[in-house]
């Protein structure tokens, strides 16, 4: 008697995601998908607006990473208008979307992942959040508050705001940086920095604790793929976009980011609003690929800022070079940290830094741009088609948290086979599923974050949809 | 009015008085709280004095509350008749069980900041009434008008906080209040 369970509110925006699992006549689990049954839209309702809106309109995708949507599409914006843009405002956008990863990351794993490393993954859900985590381990939050407010101070220092700055835009940056306000990102450098080297090392020294998570948390051989720098160092801004295979050994590298098309095909799925992005040359659906800090860790031959790279090799030391579970993200996660903090510094101490100009004005010169950056979840994709008059005509985005769709959903079922056994579920197997959608950190609209426990419900029905077993959570 | 964020909160220095404003910028009337802040932000008292202006409040929010001695949380209400305002004591909350959190509330940033720096302030939510939550920028006139005569009592009170400190410290920080005449 085949049966399905289905977590309806698996999300981490305001539950419009969903998970089914399907069993066997012998319970055994036969399928498993992860639908995301929200719509965005953006790519429709830009249509007719002057391309001059696009990177503030974007960054309205999302409350939680509004700066990678302003990178990439004020880099498909600056390839519309066909300028060169000046080199002091190319560094003052990698601060701001180092600062926006350093960020994003420090809220992915102090406040989304560690409780379930700090507690297991079978401690008490009550306490298994940030705020249990407050009583019970209240430096361990603290670190990751303070280190989420640095780089959202430094996004508002540059920009204004801490969400949705308008400050990058077509050709450059509209204000240079003033030395008060390095000053000012500066002097936060050493606090983010032992807080992100404690995590570091706390991590290190726990992750052979979780064999049985590491085993099966989306644990397969995949592609990878993301940015890469001249060198073949990490890259987040600009740079080549490279396919590696699952070894980590490159398949394919492209400068020019209008031939993402050439290699990326876009499946859709009837039950799912996320596209299925898949390697066109391995086709739909074995061109799965992984994207974000696991993939671009795995890919780089290094981060060419001395604490990340001995961080590191820790990690190709414990785990290989190319670790083929996604638990592996959260380490890859620190290391970005650790990077990012120190090519911050870096930037900020260029001589070059506070030059005023910071912007190239232009009219649109080609009706087709595409801008690539990385997202603290991956590769980001905008493209997009403008009329002679400079209105938007057309718009493609590939997000982050798509490219790794294939690889959640088989997640997903490595999970369900593992922890799922006849006809009851257990709160250990909820969590699970949730914790390897949590490696991938997705932001479903770009949206928001669960704070240590999604709302959740499972149902296992029978054939006939009678309900067999129930677990909830609000 | 100024919609970027302002944080003159000098890092790291306790503080007198934090007042935070929050809110939708681009929901006309949801805007009230940082509008009142914005007019406020142009007081020059000193550096044990910051303002704080946030499109939502956030766990980050906890490092500045932690320092500071009395914090004000200005905020819009739907709850409260459009253009009136209400004051009220907050205490700390510890969160209950919501899994999902794009926002936390006063009362728990109170909690998290004596959880994690062993003190909170002395807390007054201020809410102003609101009448137009449509898309936009512009308050509507009432709650324009709330705003301008809030800033203007707070301005006050903030003065009297920061500059009779012979009174100020003979007042139990967690016991005293004030009203706004609305």
């Amino acid at each position: 008697m085949s049966k399905t369970i289905t977590i309806d509110g698996v999300t981490r925006i305001e539950g419009h995601a969903s998970i089914t699992i399907d069993l066997d006549d012998q319970g055994r689990v036969s399928d498993a998908q992860f639908h995301v049954t929200q719509f965005r839209g953006f790519e429709k309702f830009v249509e007719g607006r002057p391309l001059t809106e696009m990177p503030s309109v974007m960054a309205r995708i999302c409350g939680i990473c509004p700066v990678s949507h302003l990178m990439a599409s004020a880099k498909a914006c600056d390839e519309l208008l066909a300028v060169e843009i000046p080199p002091t405002a190319v560094k003052l956008r990698r601060v701001m979307n180092l600062a926006q990863i350093v960020q994003s990351h420090a809220l992915s794993f102090f406040h989304l992942s560690s409780p379930d490393l700090l507690f297991g993954f079978d401690g008490d859900p009550a306490t298994r959040n940030i705020f249990g985590m407050m009583k019970s381990h209240p430096q361990f939050a603290k670190d990751g508050i303070m280190l989420r407010k640095f780089g959202q101070e430094i996004i508002a220092l540059l920009g204004g705001k801490k969400i949705h700055p308008a400050w990058v835009v077509p050709g450059g940056v509209t204000e240079a940086l003033s030395a008060e306000r390095r000053e000012r990102i500066l002097a936060g450098i050493p606090a983010a920095m032992d807080i992100a080297k404690r995590g570091a090392a706390w991590l290190g020294s726990v992750v052979d604790k979780f064999p049985e998570e590491a085993a099966v948390f989306a644990n397969f051989p995949t592609m990878f793929a993301g940015l890469v720098g001249p060198k073949g160092n990490i890259e987040h801004y600009d740079g080549a976009m490279r396919f590696a295979d699952d070894s980590g050994r490159a398949v394919v590298e492209f400068s020019d980011p209008r031939k993402y098309s050439d290699y990326i095909g876009e499946a859709v799925e009837k039950n799912s609003f996320l596209k299925s992005p898949y390697f066109k040359p391995k086709g739909y659906p074995n061109g799965v690929y992984r994207v974000g800090p696991l993939a671009r860790v795995v890919m780089a031959e290094q981060c060419g800022t001395p604490v990340a790279d001995a961080d590191l090799a820790r990690f190709r030391s414990c785990l290989g070079r190319a670790p083929s579970s996604s638990f592996h993200y959260h380490w890859a996660r620190l290391i970005e940290i650790l990077y990012g903090i120190e090519a911050i510094e870096s930037l900020m101490n260029d001589p070059d830094i506070l030059n005023a100009r910071v912007r190239a004005r232009a009219r649109p010169n080609r009706n087709e741009g595409v801008g690539i950056t990385e997202a603290p979840r991956g590769t980001l994709i905008h493209h997009y088609r403008i009329d002679d008059q400079g209105q938007m005509v057309w718009a493609n985005l590939i997000i982050a948290t798509g490219h790794n769709n294939l690889a959640m959903n088989r997640g997903v079922r490595q999970v369900a086979e593992r922890f799922i056994t006849g006809d009851k579920l257990e709160e250990g197997m909820l969590n699970r599923v949730e914790g390897v959608i949590r490696c991938f950190d997705p932001c479903l609209s770009c949206s928001t974050h669960a704070l240590g426990r999604m709302p959740m419900q499972v149902v296992l029905r029978g054939p006939n949809g009678e309900t067999l077993d129930e677990l909830r959570r609000d | 009015m100024n919609c970027a964020e302002i944080d003159n909160s000098a890092r790291g220095r306790p503080l007198d008085v934090l007042v935070i404003g929050y809110g939708n910028t681009l929901r006309r009337d949801d805007g009230a709280g940082p509008a009142v802040v914005a007019r406020m932000s142009g007081m020059h008292e000193g550096d044990r004095c910051a303002f704080s202006i946030v499109h939502q409040l956030a766990p980050e929010n906890v490092e500045e509350i932690g320092r500071a001695r009395r914090a004000v949380f200005v905020d819009a209400s739907v709850g409260v008749a459009p253009g009136k305002i209400r004051v009220s004591r907050l205490s700390s909350r510890e969160p209950g069980g919501r899994a999902l959190t794009h926002f936390v509330s006063p009362q728990t940033l109170l909690w998290m900041s004596q959880k994690l720096f062993g003190r909170s302030p002395a807390a007054w939510s201020v809410e102003i009434g609101v009448a137009d939550l449509s898309v936009g920028e512009a308050l509507s006139p009432a709650v324009d008008r709330a705003c301008a005569r809030l800033a203007g009592h707070l301005g006050h009170r903030l003065r009297w906080w920061l500059h009779s400190p012979e009174l100020s410290a003979s007042l139990n920080a967690s016991k005293e209040d004030f009203y706004v005449r609305t």
